[in-house]
Parts: structure tokens; C-alpha cells; sequence
């Protein structure tokens, strides 16, 4: 079995089927890009795979291990890391202590709350070192500007230590340059042995990157290959062209 | 001013600086806004007072069982936390006093309306404490509660707390039981709001319902947010503020509870992070206060 299987996963809003029948295969060591248009199911997948929603139906293996009805903080504890497309920074924490928090994930079971953190201050210090945050440990995290806010979510992701990370829409926003540093990042991350799965409009940013792309539309599967293939793929050209929203091949 | 006066005077500024301590970790860091605080301190005081009177308890004999009375009931209590939003947990902590207060009342076990009374003075080693005494017995656990509290602000469970305080979603991203926190919040907190209550119980030597109500609760939150919410000098230093303020200010006492209201609609409007708080005016000073002189130091200024 390989790193993440879902089986005929599928979850419904009332009338709505945000996600259907989807079977995504994610390996060791690859990364993994996720696209599609606007309200295809991108991110109500992700929420299924970090238990933040439980599916209508199908199953969600990770490392062998059926981890759909898990709560989240299981999840996490297990080995996924996310970052939210929409940033969720601990807006009154400063950075280094949304860092730490991350960190902390090892020691929120048996006794490990009631023993001081003040010796994981060194490592974290240098995550946020890694994403180029070092400079800014002290202040609110709310203060930083929207495109450090989502380094942070990279970093706390990094503070996790997980085997997959889960990015959506890291680059949503981010000017060109920062996307140029976000890509270097992404690769850092990956030749630590991490699996990557990237959820991402921008799509020279996953062509660039990604070994696999799989393109959901309404819900379900219509392509999935190496990134050529996905772009030259007419059911894909259809999907983009009919909400006009991206050139597929672009 | 007697100096009987003025012990007594610390003596119950020290309960409410335990009390405001114990708000600090359940809304101060985990952001369950609670105004139903006094009924923590009720209990704490009713198991005291009942452990004494009916059980023959001594005071530290009774000690342990009113912290793990409290914590216990106060998890209880907390459990409404795990299913409701932030606005509706306000509510059912108000409905808290009132349900708390009516057991008190209305069950003659915890002596109703009449309330228990000649509850007897602690003793150590055979000699009752007097009031100073008293006043150093209960400054001893002023200080086990600050420090205690400086600890757990050093924690990762203070770190989680304040996580899920302010994000829930986010926090269980970061492997944070969500539940399990409040739980602890809840649990230390009424810990802390138990042994309050044992020191009132003994030192006023009765308890009745009134004492721990409504108006109560909104004294205790007003404190903390007078001094800082999720800071332990503001606790200290609200707790200490309203209580001895309206002592030296005679004509204020007869207003105490428009006194309290005031001061916690005042402070939400124009200082939500408190006197002495993260991010307030005084404490923004007072560091660069500090930083000024810091620095006249090191370049050895004269
Ligand atoms: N909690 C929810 N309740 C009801 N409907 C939802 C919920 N979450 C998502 N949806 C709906 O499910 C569909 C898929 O949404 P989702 O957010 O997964 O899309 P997406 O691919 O991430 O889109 P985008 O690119 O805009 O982020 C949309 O129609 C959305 O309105
Ligand atoms: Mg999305």
C-alpha cells in the first residue's frame, strides 16, 4: 500500500456531492499537485483526509492504517500536516509561539502540558531561520504581512514534523518572487523526505514542481498523470475552459 | 485604621487574588468567558464548611478533598464548554450561579437559606491562627498560587490553551485535543477557586448562598480584566485594585456592583487587554520605561 489511499471517497453537502468517488493514490517522497476549478472539492478533500470532516462514504488509508473517524489531533499525531488556504495564524501568539505550539504536538498527551517549553524555543528558532522568519520570532503574528503569514503556516506545518504535508494554495497571493522562494522552499521540505500533496490555481507554479497531478471537476477524478499529460488532456482543457477560470496548459 | 483592619482587608484581597488567578488560566488563556466564577468559589467554600462542621475535619485535613471536590465539580460544570460556541458559554456559566446557589439554598444539607455557620478557626500545631496569622496563612498561598501559575504560563499547556483560545480549528491542526484542554483548563482552574473558598469559609466562619452569586462572579471577571487578561501581575494587580480601592473610598462601597460593571464595560471598550496587559497602554510604557533606563545603563551614562 502506498503512503495515502482514499477508496471511493465521497462527501456530500445535503444536495451537493463536493466530493465524489475519488481514489487518490499519494507515494513516498513525491509531490503531489491537486487541481482543478473553483469549488471542485479540493479543499472539502483535504478536510476529509485531516478528519475535519467525516465522509458520506469510502475509506482513507495512511502508512496501512484507516484513519477516516479519526479526530484531527490524531491525524496530526499520526503524521499529517495542512496549512489552511484561507491563513489561520494564532493572530496574538507571536511567531515563535505559533512555531511552538506546532512543535508541541509530541508533548500534548500523559504529562508532557505540564512541563515547560523553554527548551524547544532553540529549534523552532531555527524552522523559522529555514523559512526566513528569524526576524520577525517576536512580534504578533497578526502583524506580518499576508505572504510571510503564509510562510508561517509552511513553518508550524515544518514544527510538525509530519511524513505529508498538505499544502492549500500556498501561493495564493504571492508576487512572483515570493513564489520563486515558496518553490525553493517546497523543494527543502521535500529532500527531507517529505510528501508533499499541493493544492494550487497557479498552475505554472504545480506544472513546475509536481511529478503527479490529478484534476478534480464537480467532485471526481477526470485526469491524473504526469504534468504534460494532465495539460494536454481534453477533458481537462474542457473542465478550465468551461468556468474560464485558468488556461489549463498555461 | 486599625491594623486588624488592614489584615483583614489583605486577608480578602489575598482570596481574590487566588480567585483572579484561578479565572486567568480558564479565561485568561483558554478564553472560556466565565461569569459564573463565584460558584467555583461557593463550592470550594461549602465543602470546606461542610467538611468542618458535619465531618470534624480539620482544615488541612479537609484541604485535599475540597481541591479534589471542586476540580471535580468544576469539570462537571465545564462539560456544557465542549458543546457550545463562546457566546453560549457565557450564558450557561451566568445560569451556573443561579443553579449552584439554588442547590446551596434549597437542599437543608448545605444548611439552605440559614446557610453553615461556626465553622472553626484552622490551627497549626494546636494554636488557632489570629488575624495575622491568618493573614500569613493566607498570603503562604498566595504565593503557591502565583507561582504555580508562573510555571504553567511556562508550559506547553498554557501554549495549547491559548492556541484554541483564540482558534479552534487551527489549534486541532497542531495536534491539539481541543476537549481534553478545556477539560484541564476548567479542572485547574477550579482547583485553584477551591482553595479560595476554604480560606473564606475559615476565616469568615459562615457561608451562606448570597455569598457566592451573580454579583460575585461579575467582581471576580472585572478584577482580571481590570489588570490584563491571560497576564498574572494583572491578576494580582486588578484583585488587589478593587478590593482595596472601595475600602479606602468609603462612599464607592454601596455602589461595588455598579463599580464592577462599570469597570468591565469601560475596560472592553477602551482597554480590552487591561491595566497591566499584553499590548496596554501602561505595560507598553513601562517597558519603554525600562528600556530607556536599561540603556542609560549600559552606555554608562551618569
Ligand atoms: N462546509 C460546507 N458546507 C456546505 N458546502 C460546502 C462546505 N464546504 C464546501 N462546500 C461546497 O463544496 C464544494 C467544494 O468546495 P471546496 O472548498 O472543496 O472547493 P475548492 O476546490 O477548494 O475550491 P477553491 O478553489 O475555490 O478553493 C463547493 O461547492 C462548496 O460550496
Ligand atoms: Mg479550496
Amino acid at each position: 500500500m502506498e503512503l495515502l489511499e482514499t477508496e471511493g471517497l465521497t462527501k456530500d453537502f445535503g444536495g451537493l456531492r463536493a466530493v465524489d468517488h475519488v481514489d487518490l493514490v499519494v507515494r513516498r517522497g513525491e509531490i503531489h499537485g491537486v487541481i482543478g476549478p473553483n469549488g471542485a472539492g479540493k479543499t472539502t478533500l483535504f478536510n476529509l483526509i485531516t478528519g475535519y470532516l467525516r465522509p458520506t462514504y469510502g475509506a482513507i488509508h495512511f502508512k496501512e492504517r484507516r484513519i477516516d473517524g479519526l479526530p484531527t489531533h490524531r491525524i496530526v499525531t499520526l503524521g499529517i500536516a495542512r496549512t489552511f488556504q484561507i491563513v489561520r495564524p494564532f493572530t496574538e501568539l507571536s511567531v515563535l509561539e505559533n512555531v511552538l505550539v506546532a512543535w508541541g504536538h509530541r508533548y500534548y498527551r500523559k504529562t508532557g502540558p505540564f512541563r515547560p517549553y523553554a527548551n524547544a524555543r532553540r529549534r523552532a528558532r531555527e524552522i523559522l531561520e529555514s523559512v526566513g522568519l528569524a526576524d520577525r520570532a517576536d512580534i504578533p503574528a497578526g502583524t506580518l504581512p499576508i505572504g510571510l503569514q503564509r510562510r508561517l503556516e509552511i513553518a508550524r506545518a515544518m514544527a510538525l514534523e509530519p511524513e505529508l504535508m498538505l499544502l492549500d494554495e500556498p501561493a495564493a497571493g504571492l508576487t512572483e518572487e515570493e513564489i520563486g522562494g515558496l518553490k525553493e522552499l517546497v523543494g527543502r521540505i521535500v529532500a527531507t523526505g517529505v510528501t508533499v500533496v499541493l493544492v494550487e490555481h497557479r498552475m505554472s507554479f504545480v506544472m513546475d514542481i509536481c511529478e503527479v497531478i490529478t484534476v478534480l471537476d464537480h467532485g471526481r477524478v477526470i485526469a491524473e498523470g504526469a504534468p504534460e499529460e494532465v495539460a494536454h488532456d481534453p477533458a481537462v482543457i474542457e473542465a478550465y475552459l468551461g468556468t474560464g477560470s485558468v488556461n489549463a496548459a498555461g | 485604621m486599625t491594623l486588624g483592619y488592614l489584615l483583614t482587608v489583605g486577608t480578602f484581597t489575598g482570596i481574590f487574588m487566588i480567585l483572579t488567578l484561578s479565572l486567568n488560566i480558564l479565561t485568561g488563556y483558554a478564553k472560556q468567558v466565565s461569569l459564573g466564577h463565584a460558584a467555583f468559589f461557593g463550592i470550594g467554600a461549602y465543602a470546606a464548611a461542610i467538611l468542618a462542621t458535619k465531618f470534624g475535619l480539620s482544615f488541612w485535613a479537609a484541604l485535599p478533598c475540597v481541591v479534589a471536590v471542586t476540580t471535580v465539580v468544576g469539570i462537571f460544570l465545564g462539560l456544557p464548554s465542549l458543546r457550545v460556541s463562546h457566546d453560549f458559554l457565557v450564558l450557561s456559566t451566568i445560569g451556573l450561579n443561579f443553579i449552584v446557589g439554588s442547590v446551596f439554598k434549597y437542599f437543608s444539607f448545605f444548611g439552605g437559606s440559614m446557610g453553615i455557620v461556626d465553622i472553626p478557626t484552622p490551627t497549626f500545631f494546636g494554636k488557632a491562627f489570629g488575624t495575622v496569622g491568618y493573614f500569613g496563612l493566607t498570603f503562604a498561598f498566595v504565593t503557591l498560587a502565583v507561582l504555580t501559575s508562573i510555571y504553567f504560563s511556562r508550559t506547553w499547556g498554557r501554549l495549547a490553551m491559548e492556541a484554541f483560545g483564540e482558534d479552534e480549528t487551527a489549534a486541532k491542526a497542531m495536534g491539539i485535543n481541543v476537549a481534553k484542554f478545556k477539560i484541564y483548563a476548567f479542572a485547574i482552574s477550579s482547583a485553584y477557586a477551591g482553595i479560595a473558598g476554604a480560606l473564606w469559609a475559615h476565616y469568615v466562619g459562615s457561608v451562606f448562598p448570597e455569598n457566592f452569586g451573580f454579583d460575585r462572579s461579575i467582581d471576580i471577571l472585572a478584577m482580571l480584566v481590570l489588570g490584563g487578561l491571560g497576564t498574572i501581575r494583572g491578576a494580582v494587580f486588578g484583585a488587589l485594585l478593587l478590593q482595596v480601592l472601595p475600602e479606602a473610598l468609603r462612599f464607592i462601597q454601596d455602589y461595588r456592583m455598579l463599580v464592577s460593571g462599570a469597570v468591565l464595560a469601560l475596560m472592553m471598550v477602551f482597554q480590552p487587554m487591561g491595566l497591566l496587559g499584553k499590548g496596554s497602554f501602561l505595560y507598553l510604557r513601562s517597558l519603554g520605561i525600562l528600556r530607556h533606563f536599561r540603556r542609560g545603563v549600559a552606555s554608562g551614562a551618569p
